[in-house]
């Protein structure tokens, strides 16, 4: 039995959550909180299995009692969050890294499924969010690593060079010929992407693809967020463009997005009949595997389910180098872990060392860190 | 009652909490944006945005798309202040959930 606190400053919104969990029979809603200083404090009271929260919340707003919740006693937590475009969807990429597992949009007037779709949606990514141990606050944990605490030092990085000694920028080095790095993420990516593309120098001569599984929506924000926080330049893509060097691009959400030659154009189609995550990384990582071959490097990070393992396995197939993000170090050991068992992973790492070993790969030496 | 698709779809016990709450909501926060004028203070709007954010939110699941869209008009001028625009927007609101006060 999975115990659940809702937190919601409507009543509605309460029963209608409560009425939608609760019709798991594995599920049962212990607690209801009406702002964020009440779901600090029922949290710790009731130490549920997992919070179901939304941001907008009066007295204590939905960010700050993430980071509460998770400095205090760490819960899975579940955000689903009315999308407005624009602040709102930066605020469930800031809920994301505050800690947040997972987030999800609520339904709109221009939503066409039903309540009953969005109440199963909603308990089935409630029971992976149930399912994940969180152990630490993951801003503690990125601090620890240097990417934190250290956003401004990041910020700062990006305006000039990260490593003191010049890159080797040898172009006939292994790995000379790569000309795109594709990384495919899921629960637990945008902090996983942070960590990875955090470092990755500015004057990175390879393209950059991401397909993070996202809510229709929230691209934009995942977007804003990384740009202001890595070196790179970070772009949505878009249909009949090429992707650009040294800049990285995130597939948009509500289709696949296809590279289809060796020059990086892109092409938008529409999920396949069935397809459950979307964007989808398997298509994006075969349409790599078939334009580029070894020219370029596939990574899946962290995530549920196992979109992209077979992709993977293209890949390699293919001749390209495929790394996979650990057990230890994935929020959910899902993805990296359907690819590790198709073998389609050539080197299975923690996340502090993929960018390291992308670098190499790259022919390129890890920027070096001043101590801060 | 009118015909509230998008609520049918849940079982009927749950259907009738959602009721009462959506007119305990709509009683409590709709006037909120009926007192809106213009020498409302920043705290009166910020929970008028609150108000309106709730009722597009709520309206969606109780299978009234029309004043879900008409609440988050009223939250985005708020958000953008354009108050200006708010007394016809709750006007529209207003209407669209005449079965519900």
């Amino acid at each position: 039995m999975s115990t659940v606190v809702i937190v919601d400053d409507s009543a509605v919104q309460r029963r209608f959550l409560r009425a939608a969990v609760e019709a798991d029979p594995d599920f049962s809603v212990i607690g209801e909180a009406r702002n964020g200083r009440e779901a600090v404090a029922l949290v710790a009271r009731l130490r549920p299995t997992a919070v179901l929260m939304d941001l907008d919340l009066p007295l204590m707003g939905g960010i700050e009692a993430i980071e509460r919740i998770m400095s205090a006693t760490p819960t899975p937590i579940l955000v689903y969050s009315a999308f407005v475009a624009g602040p709102d969807s930066e605020n469930a990429l800031q809920a994301l890294a505050a800690g947040a597992v997972d987030v999800l949009a609520k339904p709109g007037p221009d939503d066409s499924g039903t309540l009953e779709q969005y109440a199963a949606v909603l308990r089935r990514r409630l029971r992976v969010a149930a399912r994940v141990r969180v152990i630490t606050h993951p801003r503690g944990r990125l601090r620890s690593q240097g990417m934190v605490g250290s956003v401004s030092a990041l910020g700062g990085g990006s305006r000039r060079p990260l490593s003191s000694a010049p890159p080797a920028d040898d172009d006939d080095a292994q790995g000379g010929s790569v000309k795109l790095v594709v990384i495919g993420a899921s629960t637990g990516g945008p902090q996983a992407l942070l960590a990875v593309l955090g470092e990755l120098p500015k004057d990175l001569c390879q393209a950059v693809l991401v397909v993070q599984h996202m809510a229709e929506g929230f691209i934009p924000g995942l977007v804003s967020w990384l740009d202001g926080l890595v070196p790179l330049p970070v772009v949505v893509g878009e249909s009949g463009r090429r992707l650009a060097p040294g800049t990285v691009t995130i597939a948009p959400s509500g289709g696949n997005l296809l590279v289809q030659d060796d020059r990086l154009r892109v092409l938008c189609v529409p999920p396949d009949p069935g397809q459950f995550h979307v964007p989808g990384i398997d298509a994006t990582f075969r349409s790599v595997a078939q334009a580029l071959g070894p020219d370029a490097v596939g990574v899946l990070l962290t995530g549920m389910g196992r979109d992209g393992a077979a992709g993977l396995l293209s890949l390699r197939g293919r001749g390209a180098l495929t790394l996979g993000q650990d057990e230890a170090t994935s929020t959910v050991y899902g993805m990296p872990a359907a690819a590790f068992a198709l073998d389609a992973v050539v080197r299975q790492l923690p996340l502090g060392e993929i960018a390291p070993a992308l670098l190499a790969a790259l022919g390129r030496s890890p920027a070096v860190r001043p101590a801060s | 009652m009118p015909d509230r698709q998008g609520a049918r779809t849940l079982p009927p016990e749950a259907l009738a909490g959602l009721h009462q709450a959506f007119r305990a909501e709509v009683a409590e926060r709709l006037p909120r944006l009926q007192a809106l004028h213009a020498g409302s203070c920043p705290r009166e709007l910020a929970e008028a945005r609150r108000a309106a954010h709730s009722l597009a939110g709520s309206a969606v699941v109780l299978g009234e798309p029309g004043a879900s869209r008409a609440a988050r008009d009223i939250e985005s001028s708020l958000s953008a202040g354009a108050q200006q625009d708010v007394p016809a927007q709750v006007d529209v609101l207003v209407r669209l959930l005449g079965a519900w006060r």
